[in-house]
């Protein structure tokens, strides 16, 4: 059997499915991450600009105009919610909230990347990109996000004009493959 | 992605960078779980009141984290003002006066009490994620605060 259509699982989680609701958050939850992390956001923040927006989708639910573009709604969200904690500066987290267990802003176990990576050539990509502008470093992961974006939706996400993401691209990924020769 | 207009070689070091970002920055699986589990604060008999304004986007420079920060949520003609300064938050209700405001939060929420004139005062206020619910005497339909970080 085919996945349900998005429009199918926006219309189910707006009747109060709550299976249809768990599976737009697993098709978009890579998404959602990728805008926020590319953002020059604090881990903590972006797990904040993560779970705002998914709560705004909750209450926009049966108010989207076209649940097919769901892809640019939660993109330009997560953006404007990454904008003003940007704005917000540093803000005051108590320690104690997360030795309460379960704090979804803790960051994953440590561990050196290296060791994570299956194989050299991708620690050779994983260290090129580190290595990117931020700027390249978020396209790129907008490129590569699943479920695909269209420009439109990557151009919402970043705040750049549409025409721009194709030499953008280009650009990003030459300057990718410089640094990754200069390993080889 | 839309890889259709890129080159081969391209598209298998995309590929690769795919994995390598999957592997080295996954989405925080108690995340997706929290995101899940959002969906418990569906309403369905509210009204929603929209975030209209917000003084962090006013101005170019990043404020700091004591200056005050307003916002205003409005719904037909009932209007909301926060105040949020640090983990503390007043605000008014500009219309009838709530019976009560829970602040709802992604650990909960606590309910406290309208003076006469619609103000309401909440501390400390976890960072992250809030929304308020206003619910009033008599059959008036409560109302729903879009969701904001703070």
């Amino acid at each position: 059997m085919a996945d349900p259509s998005t429009s199918d699982l926006v219309r189910d989680a707006s009747g109060g499915d709550q299976r249809a609701w768990d599976q737009l958050v697993e098709r978009y939850s890579r998404l959602v991450w990728a805008v926020a992390r590319g953002h020059r956001l604090a881990y903590a923040d972006s797990a904040d600009v993560f779970q705002t927006t998914w709560l705004r989708l909750v209450e926009h639910l049966g108010r989207l105009r076209d649940p097919e573009q769901l892809a640019g709604w939660l993109s330009t969200t997560a953006r404007n919610e990454c904008l003003r904690v940007l704005r917000m500066g540093r803000r005051e987290r108590p320690d104690d909230d997360i030795a309460a267990g379960g704090d979804p802003a803790g960051p994953a176990e440590p561990g050196p990347e290296a060791a994570l990576l299956a194989d050299e050539e991708r620690s050779f990509v994983a260290d090129a990109f580190a290595r990117l502008s931020e700027r390249c470093q978020a396209l790129l992961r907008l490129v590569v996000a699943e479920p695909g974006l269209s420009y439109t939706e990557i151009g919402l996400a970043l705040g750049i004009p549409v025409g721009s993401i194709g030499p953008t691209r280009g650009r990003c990924l030459r300057q990718l493959k410089v640094l990754l020769e200069e390993r080889g | 992605m839309t890889m259709a207009d890129v080159e081969p070689a391209d598209r298998e070091l995309l590929t690769v960078l795919r994995g390598v970002l999957e592997e080295t920055d996954p989405v925080p699986a108690p995340l997706v779980e929290a995101a899940q589990a959002s969906f418990t604060w569906r309403t369905v008999d509210a009204e929603l009141a929209e975030l209209t304004a917000d003084s962090v986007l006013d101005g170019a420079a990043v404020r700091s984290a004591e200056a005050p920060r307003l916002l205003t949520f409005t719904a037909g003609a009932i209007s909301l003002v926060l105040e949020v300064v640090g983990r503390r938050l007043m605000g008014q209700i500009v219309g009838p006066r709530p019976k009560e405001v829970e602040i709802r939060h992604a650990g909960g929420s606590m309910t406290v009490p309208a003076d006469d004139y619609g103000r309401f005062r909440a501390a400390p206020i976890p960072p992250g994620p809030i929304s308020l619910a206003c619910r009033f005497a008599g059959s008036r339909r409560p109302i729903v605060t879009s969701w904001v970080t703070v």
